[in-house]
């Protein structure tokens, strides 16, 4: 008891004032959350819309390609093309000395080849031999 | 306020901000079910008074939808600038009062009907308001973040923009202040009897 009649409170009886009133918060009322949402919704950006195609000088090749796609077969077919495409570019600048090689191994390095004419009246005649080069 | 299930209780205030700029109703709703309560306790006990105290809750939470499609994520959190700008929007409501007036504070509400553990608290819940409103701003905004909010002392400093020392430093005078004002409700408030 102090001088002026007072009971001292220590730091443990400031603590449970402050118990008191955390557990006494003030609540919102329905009034206020309803105004804070109506606020929010209306400072909302509008979602986003999907964009749409907009036509313009590029359209009609647009057009074009997308029909030729349709006409091929679509993107795999496309796909497939593109790859063949390559590789007979690949091929051509990378490896001819290999596909010398895969003739020599596909029809013999001895091998000849004969003409046949099967249809001498006609006059026409191609020969080949692989073997002199 | 019965609204529907916040299905997006888990995601984070920043994330929640971000799609609330994009457009999503759902975390407009989320948002103001998080937000609001914490908001308005936080003017309520800076301020002491519900209508101001509403006020400052709408007027910070509108701002905050206003800047939603410019905030950045991981810069602050939105929790930190909302006690700021609260606070600073009761300081203003506060110098326009040009001081507290102890009168406009509720005194304990004797009569009120309910089970009497609720009812003491509300008795020491409203004498705390009534020597937490005796208090300069400033240690009020301190005790009240750090003792009723429950946060610590970097993220005060955050808040307040002051070092963790000034923090610590307002805090201390604010207990003593405190302490000093309360003394003399012990009894009365029944903590003879705890």
């Amino acid at each position: 008891m102090t001088d002026d009649g007072k009971t001292p409170l220590d730091d443990d009886g400031l603590e449970r004032f402050f118990d008191a009133a955390r557990r006494d918060a003030p609540d919102p009322s329905d009034a206020l959350m309803a105004r804070v949402l109506a606020d929010a919704l209306a400072a909302q950006p509008p979602a986003a819309p999907r964009p749409l195609p907009r036509p313009g000088v590029w359209a009609p090749l647009r057009a074009a390609l997308t029909q030729l796609r349709a006409a091929l077969g679509g993107w795999p077919a496309l796909g497939g093309l593109a790859t063949a495409g390559l590789m007979g570019l690949a091929i051509g600048i990378a490896a001819p000395a290999s596909m010398a090689d895969l003739a020599t191994a596909l029809l013999g390095q001895g091998a000849d080849t004969y003409l046949v004419d099967l249809m001498p009246e006609l006059d026409f005649d191609i020969a080949m031999d692989l073997s002199e080069g | 306020m019965t609204m529907a299930f916040d299905a997006l209780s888990d995601l984070a205030d920043d994330v929640l901000l971000r799609r609330f700029a994009l457009g999503d109703a759902a975390a407009a709703r989320a948002l103001t079910l998080r937000l609001t309560p914490r908001v308005h306790a936080h003017a309520m006990r800076l301020l002491g008074d519900r209508a101001e105290a509403e006020d400052v809750t709408q007027e910070a939470l509108l701002r905050l939808w206003r800047i939603a499609p410019d905030w950045r994520e991981g810069e602050a959190q939105v929790t930190t600038w909302l006690y700021r700008v609260t606070a600073n929007l009761a300081t203003d409501r506060l110098r326009k009062r040009c001081g507290v007036a102890l009168d406009s504070v509720p005194e304990p509400e004797d009569d009120a009907q309910g089970p009497a553990d609720r009812l003491q608290d509300k008795a020491r819940a409203a004498a705390l308001q009534r020597a937490l409103s005796a208090l300069p701003a400033r240690q009020r905004q301190a005790v009240v973040l750090r003792h009723l909010e429950g946060l610590g002392n970097p993220e005060i400093a955050g808040i307040m923009e002051i070092s963790a020392e000034a923090v610590e430093s307002l805090i201390a005078r604010g207990k003593r202040a405190l302490t000093a004002a309360l003394s003399g409700r012990r009894a009365e408030l029944g903590y003879d009897d705890d």
